[in-house]
């Protein structure tokens, strides 16, 4: 039976359907059983089977956690608030908006030097602040990652740096956890950079209050279960 | 597919019709942000920006679909932001050797990702859901019947012609 050419119409042939099937690992057992075998496939099939294992790895690798409710609430308070400006009001805004942009740059890259020059010595912390180291569990491919979370009492964030850490298993994202007097509480998902670092700044709880800090290695599945506990605990640190 | 919000060119569009547009494209949006950013602390906030700069107004919808403009915003403003933090690295450099290195923005890549979100426009509502379900959240083609009360070879066949439709939809846009 003749495959469906490609950009030509989407009526698809029982084979090609087949095919689909075989690359989303969904045949059935008798589906199975009738489908051919790959190698004995005429060529332009092999082509398909092919362009459809590519299109299924793009998809796979196009995920991504799902988007939080709270980005919609917070676009249209801002939208909301935006559209009641009268016209007037736009250059003292768009003033407003600028010192703001830049004053959050500076804000964050201080934030940044800060994580840098608490790797020296502790003196150069904030009265009050302290940091809590954070070591890989087990040998392995985790070995050499560490990092630390700095809590930073009565401060509006608190900061987490992580290095060397491997990128997370395809569908997977890593996740800090606070283990608290009330329980352990997931804090935020992230991806290290290619380079294995991680420089973020954090809400100030539930870290503020933890006594033991945990990082997991999560399926993305988990960022919508309130109930959620950590997978994988590959790091961890005491307070 | 449905039509979407109708936004006309050029200027400002309400709240209401914003919520519309965030319905429709924040998940394409995210997505493509996501893939090249990371985190998804930076991520949810590029979105964010992204819909908040449409608001704006500046779409012209005789250069193509307001999908495509958000892609392209996306694209545009995920990069200011990448070379924004390149250069945060960089005085970081000045403190700590090594700290601030990074690899270059794979724009090849990122544009590959815009591809995928346009074939993604041609499926129907309920094509795109599945896959969604199936890719994005991981759920497995039983539980996505049962969720859907659909017949699990319904689910099946679904998803079977959407990957279908995908891989003509890539195969179109990369001939063309």
């Amino acid at each position: 039976m003749p495959m469906t050419p490609p950009g030509t119409n989407n009526d698809f042939s029982h084979r090609d359907e087949l095919l689909a099937g075989l690359v989303l690992g969904n045949l059935s057992a008798d589906e199975a059983s009738c489908c051919p075998v790959v190698e004995q496939l005429p060529a332009e099939e092999q082509m398909l089977l092919k362009t459809l294992k590519v299109t299924h790895s793009r998809l796979e690798q196009a995920a991504a956690p799902p988007l939080s409710v709270a980005v919609r609430e917070r676009l249209l308070r801002s939208a909301r608030r935006s559209n009641s400006l009268k016209p007037q009001h736009w250059l003292i805004g768009g003033l407003f908006f600028i010192l703001a942009v830049t004053g959050g740059e500076l804000y964050r890259s201080k934030m940044q030097l800060a994580s840098l020059q608490l790797e020296t010595p502790s003196s150069r912390l904030h009265s009050g602040d302290y940091a809590v180291p954070l070591q890989a569990i087990q040998a392995g491919e985790m070995q050499n990652a560490h990092g630390e979370v700095i809590i930073r009492p009565g401060q509006a964030s608190n900061l987490l740096t992580l290095n060397q850490l491997p990128p997370a298993p395809e569908g997977r994202l890593y996740r800090l956890w606070a283990v608290t007097p009330d329980g352990v509480k997931g804090c935020v998902h992230f991806l290290p950079d290619k380079g294995g670092n991680v420089v973020m700044t954090i809400p100030p709880q539930p870290t503020g209050s933890a006594v033991k800090l945990l990082i997991s290695v999560d399926p993305l599945s988990s960022r919508q279960s309130p109930d959620a506990q950590p997978e994988r605990t590959v790091l961890f640190g005491a307070v | 597919m449905a039509a979407g919000p109708d936004v006309s060119a050029k200027d400002a569009i309400s709240p209401e019709q914003l919520a519309r547009l965030y319905d429709e494209h924040s998940d394409a949006v995210h997505r493509l942000a996501f893939s090249f950013l990371s985190q998804q602390q930076e991520a949810e906030d590029l979105t964010h920006d992204v819909f908040l700069r449409v608001q704006r107004g500046g779409f012209d919808p005789d250069r193509g679909s307001i999908r495509q403009y958000l892609l392209l915003l996306t694209r545009s403003m995920g990069i200011n932001r990448m070379k924004k933090r390149r250069n945060r690295m960089r005085i970081l450099e000045i403190f700590r050797p090594g700290h601030g290195q990074h690899d270059p923005i794979d724009l090849q890549a990122v544009d590959a990702r815009i591809s995928l979100e346009h074939a993604l426009v041609q499926l129907t509502s309920r094509e795109q859901k599945i896959l969604t379900m199936n890719y994005q959240e991981e759920i497995s083609q039983s539980a996505i019947a049962a969720s859907l009360q659909l017949p699990l070879g319904t689910v099946k066949t679904i998803s079977r012609r959407a990957l279908l439709k995908l891989r003509n939809a890539l195969s179109s846009q990369e001939a063309g």
